[in-house]
């Protein structure tokens, strides 16, 4: 069965910039891969070029075994493709359930009410919260809507862009718990985090960009034994 | 109890003119602000769209006779159709033409061509109709008065204009339905919000702004062909005065917001009539842009428009 996600020789940058050096990576189905890597390794890029906002300058991406490379982003949105971006970027003039409107706008009535109870249930604060304007909403809360706002499209590949970032640890904690939990009913996800030690709990397998490139990629329970890796991004 | 030329007489029929021409700003202000809101850019060919839909309205009327359509509302009817599916062509036109390609350029480029765009539109019909004025035809003539006191003392709205004031609150209500309460709506909302965030929901982030384009151009076709009703005369330039008007309406209530497009439309066209009425007719120009300016220094986002409150 082909991968849900298949990267292989991308290339991509902002003008002058090249972001990306010949990436290969592959993301089985099921699976939470995670991609750690220091401020401005492009991880934040790798995401937006899967989605087709950055467009590549060389190598292929393929989902479900379809070629997307280049195409229109909500092309590939629709296929079954969400992210969480980074900064989350919640519709701050909507309301939070505006928001997640615009999460399940593909899904029928029906669906749509079952999953809108679904991520209710996750984040209690969502249904609390329906009529508050997005914008002011404190960071963690965003967070949860921009979590809820990928889940209502029903995405079979979830792309997460530093989803604790900035979070006390106890939300933090939950965050990844529900992470999990998505995982189980059979999305997968490839996760990009800060937060080393708890994304190598989380996931599957692991790799570390550096510079635009994957130096070290591997099972997850292996990066955490790995020393280069110790030293580098879980303090030692 | 009044007097001829009372100035509460003056007062009261000034407010139903001035609510009037402000309906008629307003509408061609929403073409403004929505294309503001979407793409940050004044569409500076939108005025044309008044003028153009004069035309189309005044001559699809007439072809529509000829074709043997004896009865008034219906042949109204097919006119206002085709005007509003050929001024809406236009809009989408102007994007297509004067916007898209210019994307990510300096921001003056896809000025420039679009007022080329109409430039180009203006001559076209200047060779083709000709330069004299236009005479449209009286259809359902009739007043309704109210007079105060004695007969002489009235004051006074043709079924025209209230016919201009019913479309404007039938057409805002059917946008603010359309913007607030659609998918299609939410869609044009989160493109204006952020557009990189709302192509990752899977919108098609250039149809959405092609809508825009064409929405806008639908109000400001429909503001054309009341007023032709009203005026029953028209030329191929007034659609340069109309829309600087609208788009000064469109700023005093506050750019990318729609409420504020009306809203700023009814208060220059309040403020234009009454100071024409009270004061002076020849400096009521003077004193709607006077009105803008007063109201910038104050509020420089305009009565209605927010200052971006987002939390990152
Ligand atoms: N819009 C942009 N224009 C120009 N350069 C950019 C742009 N976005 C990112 N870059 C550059 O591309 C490189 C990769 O950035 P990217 O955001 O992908 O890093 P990242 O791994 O996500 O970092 P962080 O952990 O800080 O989020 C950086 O050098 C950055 O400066
Ligand atoms: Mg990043």
């Amino acid at each position: 069965m082909a991968p849900v996600l298949e990267i292989k020789g991308l290339h991509a940058g902002y003008g002058p910039i090249k972001a990306l050096r010949g990436i290969d990576l592959e993301v089985g189905k099921g699976e939470i891969m995670a991609l750690i890597g220091s401020n401005g390794a492009g991880k934040s890029t790798l995401l937006m070029t899967i989605c087709g906002i950055v467009k590549p300058t060389a190598g292929k991406v393929f989902y479900e075994g379809r070629d997307v490379t280049g195409i229109q982003s909500y092309n590939i949105m629709n296929q079954g493709v969400a992210q969480v971006p980074e900064g989350r970027r919640i519709f701050p003039r909507m309301t939070v359930l505006e928001n997640l409107q615009m999460g399940g706008a593909k899904l029928s009535v029906a669906e749509f009410g079952r999953y809108l109870s679904w991520v209710q249930e996750l984040f209690p604060m969502l249904s609390e919260r329906a009529q508050q304007l997005g914008g002011t909403l404190s960071g963690g809360e965003q967070q949860m809507l921009a979590i809820g706002r990928a889940l209502m499209s029903k995405p079979r590949l979830l792309l997460m862009d530093e989803p604790s970032l900035g979070l006390a640890p106890l939300i933090s904690r939950r965050i990844f718990a529900i992470i999990e939990e998505i995982n189980r009913r059979g999305t997968t996800i490839l996760l990009v985090e800060q937060n080393a030690y708890a994304a190598l709990r989380l996931a599957n397998r692991a790799c570390v960009l550096s510079t635009g490139e994957i130096v070290v990629s591997g099972d997850a329970q292996e990066m955490m034994d790995n020393p280069e890796v110790q030293e580098a991004y879980l303090g030692g | 109890m009044f007097t001829i030329g009372d100035p509460l007489i003056i007062l009261a029929q000034q407010l139903i003119n001035g609510l009037i021409l402000g309906s008629i700003y307003g509408l061609i202000a929403i073409g403004y602000t929505m294309v503001y809101g979407i793409i940050g850019m004044i569409n500076f060919a939108h005025g044309e769209i008044y003028m153009i839909s004069s035309y189309l309205f005044a001559i699809f009327l007439a072809l529509v006779g000829l074709f043997g359509v004896s009865s008034v509302p219906v042949a109204l009817l097919i006119t206002l159709v085709v005007t509003l599916v050929i001024t809406g062509l236009y809009g989408f036109s102007v994007e297509r033409i004067a916007y898209r390609p210019l994307r990510g350029s300096s921001r003056l480029a896809p000025l420039i061509s679009a007022i080329g765009m109409s430039l180009v539109l203006q001559n076209f019909v200047l060779l083709s109709q000709g330069a004299n004025t236009q005479i449209f035809p009286s259809i359902y003539e009739g007043v309704l008065r109210w007079s105060m006191g004695s007969k002489d003392n009235f004051v006074q709205i043709t079924y025209i204009q209230a016919m201009i004031i019913g479309v404007t609150v039938v057409s805002m209500i059917a946008l603010n339905i359309l913007i607030n309460h659609t998918p299609l709506g939410r869609a044009c909302r989160a493109t204006q919000q952020d557009r990189t965030m709302a192509n990752l929901m899977g919108i098609n982030t250039d149809r959405v702004i092609s809508l825009t384009f064409v929405i806008g151009a639908a109000m400001a076709a429909v503001a054309g062909m009341l007023i032709t009703f009203n005026f029953k005369s028209f030329d191929f330039f007034i659609g340069f005065v109309a829309g600087i008007k609208a788009f000064t309406a469109a700023v005093l209530g506050g750019i990318g917001s729609i409420p504020g497009a009306m809203l700023g439309g009814i208060i220059l066209g309040l403020a234009e009539s009454l100071f024409a009425g009270l004061v002076n007719t020849d400096y009521k120009d003077v004193f709607a842009f006077g009105l803008l300016v007063t109201v910038l220094v104050f509020r420089p986002t305009g009565i209605l428009g927010q200052p971006e409150v987002e939390k990152i």
